[in-house]
């Protein structure tokens, strides 16, 4: 297989902006994480922070949910199905630009 | 950028470890499991309290896990989550969990026939238990990237393999090894805990919007 110049065109844009592709990972990787874990992650401001994640459930990437733990509010983000989907196909895309590249390089 | 991934996947993983609460909770387990075994190792052999320990074994581990899984869990929200952030991480998934298992009864059933077939390998139960339970530590070494644990596995590599040399009877060494193992545990995660806690003070202001 190889190099398709058309596979870095198709790659997901919207996963791939570096913080929203580091929320994306993180999120891949628990069940859900909650606002302050991906702010101190990320090293994002609040207001940064939650436009990205506001892009991302827009796109149903992800599901945003507004709880308690006692009193304190609680900002959880999960992965949404569609998210999981995208993600993978995303680092489908990732492996195919690396691998083909590197062939390009010998 | 693909092994950047890797990375941020492994970090988040090690972020259930990196208060060592964990730690410290398992150290606690297997103080508890050196204890029962030196308590054997006092006891009259067909004494009824030695019966009854034996018997209770089973429900002890279970209780104590059960136990600890509780407390941790109450711990991090209460201490942890606050200052650094609520993780839920995912179960297990069916293959994984049927593989563990899989896993415990091929070494009980190697226990059970080393046992049988030779009265002497009962001397290498110290170097079988270090085995297991370094190769757990392993796995969990390489899962999620801590040099901490890389050397844990090994010290109970080691500690087991000693210990079979010994002349001390099988409680004893099992005291030894599981005793010394819990409280390495817990100076660890005790360092681990203190090191998190002066790098990660607690929040001023609620972080939401």
């Amino acid at each position: 297989m190889g190099f398709n110049p058309q596979k870095v065109i198709d790659v997901d844009r919207l996963i791939h902006e570096p913080a929203r592709l580091s929320i994306m990972t993180i999120l891949s990787a628990v069940e859900s994480a909650d606002f302050l874990y991906l702010q101190r992650e990320i090293g994002l401001t609040k207001g940064n922070l939650s436009s990205h994640l506001a892009k991302l459930e827009a796109a149903d990437y992800i599901e945003i949910t507004k709880t308690y733990r006692g009193k304190i509010p609680l900002t959880v983000c999960k992965l949404s199905e569609k998210g999981q989907e995208a993600f993978s196909n995303y680092r489908k895309q990732l492996k195919h630009i690396v691998e083909n590249t590197k062939d390009l390089m010998k | 950028m693909h092994d950047d991934i890797d990375q941020v996947i492994q970090r988040t993983r090690q972020y259930w470890f990196s208060d060592g609460i964990v730690e410290i909770s398992i150290g606690l387990l297997f103080l508890i499991l050196g204890l029962y075994f030196y308590l054997q190792s006092l006891l009259a052999p067909g004494s009824l309290i030695l019966m009854l320990l034996q018997v209770g074994f089973v429900f002890l581990l279970i209780g104590s896990i059960f136990v600890s899984r509780y407390i941790v869990t109450k711990l991090k929200s209460r201490f942890i989550s606050p200052r650094t952030g609520y993780v839920s991480y995912k179960r297990a998934s069916k293959k994984q969990r049927t593989l563990s298992i899989a896993i415990v009864c091929v070494i009980a059933v190697i226990n059970a026939v080393l046992f049988l077939s030779t009265p002497l390998s009962i001397n290498w139960v110290p170097a079988v238990s270090g085995l297991i339970v370094g190769s757990l530590w392993l796995i969990s070494a390489v899962r999620v990237g801590l040099l901490r644990f890389y050397l844990q596995a090994i010290l109970a590599y080691l500690l087991g393999a000693l210990l079979s040399f010994t002349h001390l009877d099988l409680t004893q060494n099992l005291a030894l090894f599981y005793g010394v193992l819990g409280g390495v545990l817990i100076l660890s995660g005790g360092f681990t805990l203190s090191k998190y806690l002066r790098s990660s003070p607690p929040l001023k202001e609620e972080p939401q919007t």
